[in-house]
C-alpha cells in the first residue's frame, strides 16, 4: 500500500492501516529519538509519544510538506519535551547561553570507547545544535530540508551545524 | 586562528556549494592547511557518528502498535489484535527458537514413525532425534541464560 493511500485509510479510522503505519515508522521514530536523546528508554517513550501524536493529529496533516518531514517535526518536538521534563535546569541554561556549554567537566577520553566518547560529547551540545547535527549527519537531510523541518532559515542551519561540528571537534580532538 | 573560508568548508563537505563556488573552495583547500585540517576533523566526526551503534528497542513494531492501540483506543478487531500479539510473541528470539526446534522434532518423529521405513533407518532417525533434542536443549539453555543476562 503506498503512503498516500495508507494515510487516507488511517484518517478513515482503519485499524489495519494504523497497524501498517506503526510497523513501518516505529523504527524510524525510535532511531531518530535515540540519536537525539542518547538513551534507549527515553527514545522509546518519545517514539511512542510521537506515534500517539500522529494518531491524534493526522486529520490536521494537509500534505503541505511530506509525511516524513511532518513526522520528523513531531519526533523532534517529543524529544524536546522529554529533555525539558528530564533536565529543566540544563535546558534553561542552554537557551540563555550561546548554545555551547562553557564549563565542561572532561572525562578521561583516552580510556573511553569511541562511541561512548562521542555520546558524551553529543550530550554536551545544546538541543538545538544536536538536532541540526543529527539531521544532517545521521539522517542525511539537506540544509533546505532541515530548514523546512525546523522552521528556521538556511543561514541558521548552516551556522548551527558549524558550531556543532566545531564544539564536537574541540571536545574530541584529543582522541581523533 | 580562524580562516574566513571555514563556513564554506562545511558547505563543501555537505555538497551544498553551487558549482561556480565549488571550484574556488577546492583551490583554497589545496592552499590552506587550516581548512584541510578542519575538513579532515569534520570527516572523522561524520565517520564516528555513522558507526555509533543504536541499541535495538525493547519493543518491536508490533509491541509499539499494541501499546498505541491501548492508549489511543484504536478501533482494531479481535483477529487483528491477536495477530499483532502473536507476531510480537514470535519476534522474541527464545520463542522463535523453541518453535523451530519443536517443528523440526515433530517432522523428524513423523518421519521416524512411518511403517514402511527399514528398521535400521528408523533406528538411525530415532538416534538423530535424541541427539538433536539433547543438543537443542543445551543450546536453548545457553540462549535463555544469555537473554536473561541481557
Amino acid at each position: 500500500m503506498d503512503e498516500e493511500r495508507l494515510l487516507d485509510r488511517c484518517r478513515q479510522g482503519d485499524g489495519y492501516a494504523w497497524h501498517q503505519l506503526v510497523r513501518s515508522y516505529w523504527g524510524f521514530c525510535y532511531r531518530l529519538a535515540y540519536h537525539l536523546l542518547r538513551s534507549r528508554e527515553d527514545a522509546e517513550d518519545a517514539a511512542q509519544d510521537a506515534l500517539l501524536q500522529v494518531y491524534r493529529s493526522l486529520s490536521s496533516f494537509r500534505g503541505e510538506s511530506s509525511f516524513r518531514t511532518w513526522l520528523y517535526r513531531i519526533v523532534i518536538n517529543c524529544c524536546r519535551a522529554k529533555m525539558r521534563r528530564s533536565s529543566p535546569l540544563t535546558q534553561v541554561a542552554n537557551e540563555e547561553g550561546n548554545g555551547e556549554q562553557e564549563l565542561v567537566e572532561q572525562p578521561d577520553l583516552d580510556r573511553m570507547e569511541k562511541a561512548d566518547a562521542l555520546n558524551w560529547a553529543l550530550n554536551q551540545l545544546s538541543e538545538e545544535l544536536r538536532t541540526v547535527f543529527i539531521l544532517r549527519e545521521v539522517e542525511g537531510l539537506t540544509y533546505s530540508e532541515i530548514s523546512q523541518t525546523l522552521g528556521i532559515p538556511i543561514g541558521t542551519v548552516e551556522s548551527r551545524l558549524h558550531r556543532a561540528r566545531k564544539t564536537l571537534r574541540d571536545l574530541l580532538k584529543r582522541i581523533f | 586562528m580562524k580562516c574566513p573560508w571555514e563556513m564554506t568548508i562545511n558547505r563543501l563537505m555537505d555538497d551544498e556549494l553551487p558549482d561556480q563556488l565549488r571550484e574556488g573552495a577546492e583551490v583554497h583547500l589545496k592552499e590552506c592547511p587550516l581548512c584541510r585540517e578542519t575538513l579532515a576533523d569534520f570527516m572523522i566526526l561524520r565517520e564516528w557518528i555513522k558507526k555509533t551503534p543504536v541499541p535495538e528497542p525493547r519493543l518491536s513494531g508490533e509491541g509499539a502498535f499494541l501499546k498505541l492501540s491501548s492508549s489511543a483506543r484504536l478501533p482494531i478487531g479481535f483477529l487483528q489484535k491477536l495477530r499483532a500479539e502473536l507476531e510480537e510473541w514470535i519476534a522474541r528470539p527464545v520463542v522463535a527458537f523453541r518453535m523451530a526446534v519443536t517443528v523440526a522434532l515433530m517432522v523428524a518423529l513423523l518421519l521416524a514413525s512411518q511403517p514402511d521405513l527399514p528398521a535400521n533407518l528408523t533406528q538411525a532417525l530415532h538416534d538423530k532425534v535424541r541427539t538433536f533434542s539433547e543438543r537443542s536443549e543445551a543450546l536453548f539453555q545457553s540462549l535463555h541464560l544469555f537473554s536473561g543476562q541481557r
